[in-house]
């Protein structure tokens, strides 16, 4: 999308390049979690933008502060709508399922990569904590879901204290995280 | 919240209104990519064996090189040092300055709201001396980047403004912090609003406390 050749009235809807550049940063985070397809979900995004811009040029929103909403649901659309277009293409034969075998999950290298990219900074950072509760913390909240009263009986916590003890842990690993690594090796996707 | 978005467990309208904050709002936004790239990154490294050993007390310390050994000995011994002579100063420092009209500072400490007919979150007996009251309130895992603060006398009557603070931030234990002369609240009933800020549609609701301060 070319945002340099946008129209007065959606410049001033969109606001700044800055705050176009964020837009486009949310309404791909949520298309990357629609569709697995990156391209598909780059191309999905900028179908979004092209559909709002095109309503902005006929007729400005009442309140310019729900554009945020306007562009979620668009891109949201727009994602549905993929979905059942390619339910729709879908061949069925009668060895549908032995078709199915030969697509494995994760075969997109890219994907793949990025997943043991990530991995692999979330295993440094979470070494380099030197307190282990701080780990036991992140691990039993945020992989295993456990709950809070179970988390807090085990680790000798009220739970009045939880929010401050996993706040706290939360805010050491994202300290670490940024100083070790680039966001745009960690959150690609939605940076994209 | 953010979690539950995650986890696909919220339904159409929490969705929808999670989904607006993430377009809308670039700190919100990267607080889940950081909390999705921590539950990625946990579920990739469980899959591969390797979160056990995260979980392990770590015996790190002897495989470094014996040089950083050292400087943290030396080190620890400055430190060590250090706080001895600051002891000695302030013993001293103690014993030339005794004053009678001692500041109170008294931490009132206010968990989300409970509501409904449990009484106020915090109740507070003066003292006889004016204190100064260092209220810090806990706003869950999901903080906005800022807070203003309304305090309002409640009771049989109207609400009457007591106390307006603008902009308080987030401390580094996550807790929303105001300091308050307890002369300025009289005994009574008090509501205490945090309005998140910058105000959008896109951010939480404000959040209610409420304080009594008895004689």
């Amino acid at each position: 999308m070319d945002y340099e050749s946008r129209p007065p009235a959606a410049a001033s809807e969109f606001g700044s390049d800055a705050d176009l550049r964020q837009l486009r940063s949310g309404i791909l985070f949520l298309l990357h979690r629609e569709v697995a397809d990156p391209a598909l979900a780059d191309d999905l995004c900028n179908e979004a933008f092209r559909i709002v811009l095109e309503r902005l040029r006929r007729q400005p929103l009442e309140e310019p502060g729900k554009l945020a909403a306007y562009l979620a649901q668009t891109a949201r659309n727009l994602a549905l709508a993929d979905r059942r277009k390619t339910a729709r293409r879908k061949t069925v034969t009668g060895e549908q399922s032995a078709i199915d075998d030969f697509v494995a999950e994760g075969s997109d290298p890219s994907v793949v990569a990025q997943a043991q990219v990530r991995a692999n900074a979330i295993r440094k950072v979470l070494e380099e904590m030197p307190n282990i509760r701080d780990r036991q913390l992140l691990v039993r909240f945020y992989l295993n879901d456990e709950a809070k009263a179970e988390i807090c009986h085990d680790l000798g916590l009220t739970e009045e204290h939880f929010h401050t003890v996993m706040f706290r842990a939360r805010e050491r690993f994202r300290v670490l995280l940024d100083s070790r690594f680039a966001r745009q090796d960690l959150y690609c996707l939605a940076i994209a | 919240m953010i979690d539950r978005y995650l986890a696909n467990h919220l339904n159409d309208t929490e969705r929808e209104l999670v989904e607006t904050r993430i377009v809308g709002d670039p700190g919100f936004r990267h607080e889940v990519e950081l909390t999705e790239a921590l539950r990625d990154g946990l579920r990739e490294l469980q899959r591969q064996g390797k979160v056990a050993p995260l979980l392990k007390t770590r015996t790190w310390m002897w495989r470094r090189s014996p040089y950083a050994i050292a400087a943290s000995i030396v080190a620890l011994a400055l430190g060590v040092a250090t706080l001895l002579h600051y002891q000695r100063l302030e013993r001293a420092q103690d014993n030339l300055v005794a004053s009678p009209n001692e500041l109170v500072v008294a931490t009132l400490r206010f968990e989300q709201t409970r509501g409904g007919d449990d009484g106020p979150d915090v109740t507070w007996q003066r003292t006889s001396v004016p204190a100064l009251l260092d209220m810090q309130f806990d706003i869950g895992l999901e903080p906005a980047s800022g807070y203003g603060i309304l305090i309002d006398r409640i009771g049989a009557e109207a609400a009457v403004p007591v106390l307006q603070a603008n902009a308080a931030s987030i401390s580094a234990d996550g807790l929303v912090s105001l300091s308050v002369n307890s002369a300025s609240l009289t005994p009574g009933d008090y509501r205490i609003r945090l309005e998140p800020q910058p105000l959008t549609p896109m951010q939480p609701d404000s959040t209610v406390y409420t304080l009594r301060i008895t004689d």
